[in-house]
């Protein structure tokens, strides 16, 4: 067979974030490790409990979740244990027999320190970087002086977008060679356009819906949408907007509603759960995403999907996504977001659905990241496992006369406290975990359903 | 580098464009330094301020400074401080309205004030002096440090000193509200004679979003706290009246009539820094047991107002800035980041 004469990786995911939790780097480690299985390798995500769901799960294909016992302070992160994790985290690795673990997210507790761990046992470590960060905000400064630290010991570094990949150059002083760029991709198969909706549009009335999904925060530009929306109201009587998604800044929309007397133009549906975003989209002619900033944006590529023509902000990675015949790009701004509605009315009538889909199937698909992904593995097998006095090295380099040392202490007192862990709980009493036969099953089932 | 045609090299390729949208120090200039200088009087003129009302308590206390004296004083400021606003916003001010809404507010304040002064006076009899003292020094030090230096400067005016935040809403509220209810219950903006917040739509978000509005509320009342202790070590109801109301017309009404005499000119606000440094000076040389003190004020003042701007401008070559397409658009007039 094909997949065994290729090297089997065994993977592990670690994040705070994961299902039940719903977002793109949820969406992103679900697909990838889906993919991976049917690639061949084994996948085993780690993350943290959500409400009852704790233990180990098995999910579709045989994906093993661990949901460790830990507690969560503020959006589904967890309070930083120091060491604690360490012993489970160990545990995990080798009842596994994981070759390669795979952190995701800057802001996730668990990948940082999860991070640190697997480099003190010597395994290798990509980590993914989903967002974006500033350079002159409290917050930014300080999350990049940790990513400074974590990251100037692992093996390869995947970034979703170019900009991503600039960005977080330059937040951890890498070289950009140790930094990949594998987008994000979407399924094509749950966002498929309504064929029958648009050849109502061509044939007879000439309503436009400005479909808008987002979680209504600053960051996504709902200021801006508040102000955009009665001034594009006010100039085409025929155009409609759906906006779904919930969040602090839904009062802005709603009150903005009210003043300029547009309740029945205006379509409010609160959250919308993922699995139902596909019929919200086909609703609409136009997808509107007025993000402040964005490293991927994966929701215009869904709306693209699903044959709707994208207008959006042009910020961070969203330039790179899509080409400029489906979508029309604007400054930040509330003229040139109303402009760049205006423009594209025309251009939304045009669109074909269907070919619009056919052409993000053919541009993005998971398999493709996986297999990008796992280039990446096979390239960090390879490498050789840094001794610690070279580890310390690196850390060492990480800041001035005081930052550089104390990373160094850290790292030095973690390295003590894997050789005490060893020494309480020996490798050879460690049981290892039975295998899913995720290959077999994932081949079994192609069979049934044919 | 578009991202939805497969590149013909490895993902970890570095193309020449790398990095190539990336700004360092974009939109900094090394600032002028007069606009410092004037920016510096904001702080020098607080510290004159804290100065004169930290005197007062002495020379009340060692009764050097009568009872009648105080109250004119109080009085005079008073009028004084209306009379300008009035000249600034004959309008708003001049009306039977605004007077008369004024005048009752007033009363009923001093009507207060003197109900409670034997409650204030008897307040911290169980506690020693030095207590006390070391208390209203640090309060005095925290008012200071929180003071809103940035209020009396409009943002917009490209004049206004990086080091000093301006913060446009906070000025909004202080300045243009209706009577001078509005502007000390500041942290109630939606209070109905903050006029200025009713007309701006998004005035009242932005107010209650904005931290330097909370640096503002802290500040007074640290102040009013360490009026309250000191007037605890007065002898009579009387003083202890005076003496209050005294700091209420130099933390609460002085700014405020300070924020219009800055719109209005900046040499009436220089005129007004400079009388306050002349006040706080000749009050501290009137003590001659206290010539230390007044060598310390007078170098604090030259450091504040000479040394720390030419310091600020010298320090301004080592800021380092960067910016890309991966910063976080700004959108005019939104009510804050949240995460």
């Amino acid at each position: 067979m094909e997949v065994e004469a290729r090297p089997r990786h065994a993977v592990c995911m670690v994040c705070d974030f994961f299902y039940p939790s719903m977002g793109g780097v949820e969406m992103h480690i679900w697909s990838l490790a889906q993919c991976l299985l049917k690639l061949g390798h084994k996948v085993v995500v780690v993350t943290h409990s959500y409400d009852n769901r704790k233990g180990v799960r098995y999910m579709q294909n045989g994906l093993k979740v661990y949901y460790c016992p830990l507690l969560t302070f503020y959006d589904q992160d967890v309070w930083p244990t120091l060491f604690a994790f360490f012993p489970l985290f160990r545990h995990i690795l080798i009842r596994e027999r994981i070759s390669i673990v795979h952190t995701h997210q800057a802001t996730s507790v668990m990948s940082i320190e999860c991070t640190l761990y697997a480099r003190t046992m010597g395994y290798k470590v990509v980590y993914t970087d989903h967002s974006l960060f500033g350079f002159a905000d409290a917050g930014s400064i300080h999350i990049n002086q940790v990513m400074r630290f974590i990251l100037s010991d692992v093996d390869h570094c995947i970034c979703v977008s170019n900009t991503c990949r600039e960005n977080l150059a330059l937040r951890a002083r890498l070289h950009p060679i140790l930094l990949s760029t594998i987008p994000n991709a979407v399924d094509p198969d749950k966002f498929t356009p309504d064929l029958g909706q648009h050849r109502r549009l061509s044939t007879g009335g000439d309503r436009i819906n400005v479909v808008m999904i987002s979680r209504l925060v600053y960051r996504k530009g709902i200021d801006l949408v508040a102000r955009v929306i009665p001034m594009v109201c006010a100039r085409f009587p025929h155009v409609h907007f759906i906006v779904g998604g919930d969040g602090n800044k839904k009062l802005l929309i709603e009150e903005m509603r009210e003043r300029h007397q547009l309740q029945d133009r205006v379509e409010m549906l609160g959250r919308v759960p993922h699995s139902d975003v596909r019929d919200v989209l086909v609703r609409g002619h136009i997808f509107l995403n007025c993000s402040l900033t964005e490293s991927f944006c994966i929701a215009i590529l869904e709306a693209a999907s699903c044959g709707l023509f994208v207008v959006s902000t042009c910020v961070g990675g969203v330039p790179e996504v899509l080409p400029p015949s489906m979508i029309k790009f604007a400054d930040p701004t509330v003229e040139s977001l109303a402009a760049a509605i205006e423009a594209a009315l025309p251009l939304a009538k045009e669109v074909a659905p269907a070919e619009f889909h056919r052409r993000v199937r053919h541009m993005y698909n998971w398999m493709e990241v996986a297999r990008r992904t796992e280039t990446v593995y096979h390239h960090v097998r390879e490498a050789s496992t840094p001794t610690l006095m070279e580890r310390l090295r690196r850390y060492n380099t990480v800041g001035g006369a005081v930052a550089g040392w104390l990373c160094c202490f850290a790292v030095s007192v973690m390295y003590l406290a894997w050789r005490v862990i060893e020494w309480i709980w020996p490798r050879e009493d460690i049981e290892l975990a039975h295998e899913f036969p995720s290959t077999r099953y994932i081949h079994d089932n192609g069979k049934r359903k044919k | 580098m578009a991202l939805y045609i497969r590149q013909p090299f490895p993902d970890n390729h570095v193309p020449d464009s790398f990095l190539d949208k990336l700004v360092t120090n974009g939109g900094v200039s090394r600032p002028k330094l007069i606009p410092i200088f004037l920016g510096a009087t904001a702080v020098t003129q607080q510290i004159s301020v804290v100065v004169i009302f930290l005197m007062a308590f002495v020379y009340s206390y060692r009764k050097s400074l009568s009872l009648p004296l105080v109250l004119a004083t109080d009085a005079v400021l008073l009028v004084g401080g209306y009379s300008l606003a009035a000249c600034v916003h004959p309008r708003r001010m001049l009306c039977f309205h605004t007077l008369l809404s004024t005048i009752l507010w007033v009363s009923l304040c001093a009507a207060c004030l003197r109900i409670v002064a034997p409650v204030l006076r008897t307040l911290t009899v169980s506690y020693s002096d030095d207590t006390i003292y070391a208390l209203a020094l640090l309060l005095s030090g925290l008012h200071l440090v929180f003071y809103d230096y940035g209020a009396a400067w409009p943002s917009q005016s490209s004049s206004s000193p990086s080091g000093l935040s301006a913060d446009s809403s906070l000025d909004l509220n202080v300045s243009e509200g209706g009577g001078i209810g509005a502007s000390v219950n500041g942290n109630r903006p939606n209070l109905p004679e903050a006029g200025a917040a009713r007309d701006e739509p998004g005035a009242a978000a932005a107010l209650l979003a904005s931290p330097a509005h909370f640096h503002g509320t802290f500040s007074l009342n640290a102040a009013f706290f360490a009026a309250v202790l000191l007037a605890s070590r007065l002898e009579s109801n009387e003083e202890v009246f005076g003496f209050v109301f005294l700091a209420i017309q130099l933390f609460a009404f002085f700014p405020l009539g300070h924020h219009l005499a800055r719109r209005r000119s900046m040499t009436l606000h220089l005129l007004v820094a400079l009388g306050l440094v002349a006040t706080a000076t000749c009050a501290l040389a009137m003590a001659p047991e206290h010539r230390s003190l007044l060598v310390m004020y007078l170098m604090g003042v030259g450091f504040v107002s000479f040394v720390c701007p030419v310091w600020l401008q010298h320090i301004h070559k080592y800021k380092f800035t960067i910016q890309g397409p991966w910063d976080v658009a700004s959108v005019e007039g939104a009510g804050g980041e949240d995460f």
